[in-house]
């Protein structure tokens, strides 16, 4: 039984849901509501949120919290899909929904802090694990996610055991009792570089490169594509379109110089 | 972008021109940190927070950040989260291995 919202859709795989989903998006497919389009394939998979949902149970979180964790998992899903690749939408679904149901029974059950260095690298290694899942359609492996990260297979083995832990101890109720005060994955447990150069520090300076590289996004984006005419932005901002074109090309020509290594 | 070996001041930079440069003294730091040459690791730090401190002083300054409309609370913070972070790098390789 097709519910009323999904039978405008009915005859349609999830695949051609969200190639649909993308033209109405880009403005291709001007009689299709996206808004109706996105609720028919997130009804069509919820159950699929349900089940992974109740294999999760025994972190003794309600059944509906899960549920809802589970359910921002499938939006991202559904935002994030590649229809590109050689994946079943379902396949790379129940991934991301399982990933945000385990993330949020670790945040609920969390007793210890962890520190902000090793969130950005469970961040990064999350990133690149969804990107190779993406394009291969399996879970990675450890020398994929070292060259992602462009870190040595040791120091990404030693992240996830890090990571691997906290997950452990905080789904396993069992465990949480007889263990209620784990140790994080602190840089000591990880290792240092025989050099001397200690691993935690060469990872905060990479999650510094990071956020400046997250500024530099935002910047880039606001000056390219907020889809204003330079002399609406010129008339915001009281200087004249000449100034504002000018500005641009400088930008532009600093970050091909940049590009090019010049 | 000079030889990021010689540190370039950040006189009247814009955001992104700090950025890029910032982004390639840390790069530079690591290089020089795996090949043991702390003492010049950490002048790339500390010139990368300096740097931003002068961009800090003279951020009203900078069109990039109106034209793109970012959120200047927003940047200082983000900015000074990224020279915290890089003064406890700087203060844990300092500090004496036990």
């Amino acid at each position: 039984m097709v519910r009323d919202g999904n039978a405008p859709f009915a005859a349609l795989s999830n695949e051609e849901m969200i190639d649909l989903l993308r033209r109405s998006n880009a403005g291709d497919a001007p009689d299709v509501d996206s808004t109706e389009l996105r609720e028919a394939i997130v009804q069509r998979n919820i159950g699929l949120v349900k089940s992974i949902a109740v294999k999760l149970l025994s972190s003794g979180e309600p059944l509906d919290d899960l549920i809802q964790a589970g359910y921002i998992g499938l939006l991202n899903a559904v935002t994030n899909f590649d229809l590109a690749r050689n994946t079943r939408f379902t396949t790379y679904a129940s991934y991301l929904i399982q990933g945000e149901i385990r993330h949020y029974i670790r945040d609920k059950h969390s007793t210890i802090r962890i520190p902000q260095w090793v969130q950005a690298m469970n961040r990064r290694i999350k990133e690149a694990e969804e990107a190779v899942f993406q394009a291969t359609g399996r879970p990675p492996t450890l020398a994929e996610l070292a060259e992602r990260m462009e870190l040595s297979e040791e120091q990404v083995t030693a992240l996830l055991r890090g990571r691997e832990s906290m997950t452990y101890v905080s789904i396993d109720k069992e465990r949480r009792t007889t263990d209620p005060n784990p140790a994080p994955p602190l840089a000591d447990h990880l290792m240092s570089d025989s050099d001397g150069f200690p691993f935690d520090a060469r990872m905060k300076i990479l999650v510094a490169i990071d956020e400046l590289g997250e500024i530099q996004r935002r910047v880039i984006q606001g000056l390219f594509y907020q889809g204003k005419s330079q002399s609406e932005v010129g008339e915001e901002l009281g200087i004249s379109q000449r100034q504002v074109s000018r500005l641009k090309e400088r930008i532009l020509s600093d970050m091909r110089d940049s590009l090019l290594g010049e | 972008m000079g030889d990021i070996g010689v540190r370039e001041t950040a006189s009247e930079v814009d955001l992104l021109s700090l950025i890029g440069n910032a982004i390639a003294h840390l790069q530079r730091s690591i290089e020089l940190f795996d090949a043991a040459d702390r003492a010049a690791g950490l002048g790339q730090l500390t010139g990368v927070i300096d740097d931003i401190d002068r961009y800090l002083n003279q951020l009203d300054k900078d069109p990039l950040v109106q034209l793109a409309r970012i959120d200047s609370s927003c940047l200082v913070d983000c900015l000074h989260h990224v020279q915290d972070d890089l003064s406890n790098v700087i203060r844990e390789l300092r500090s004496p291995t036990p």
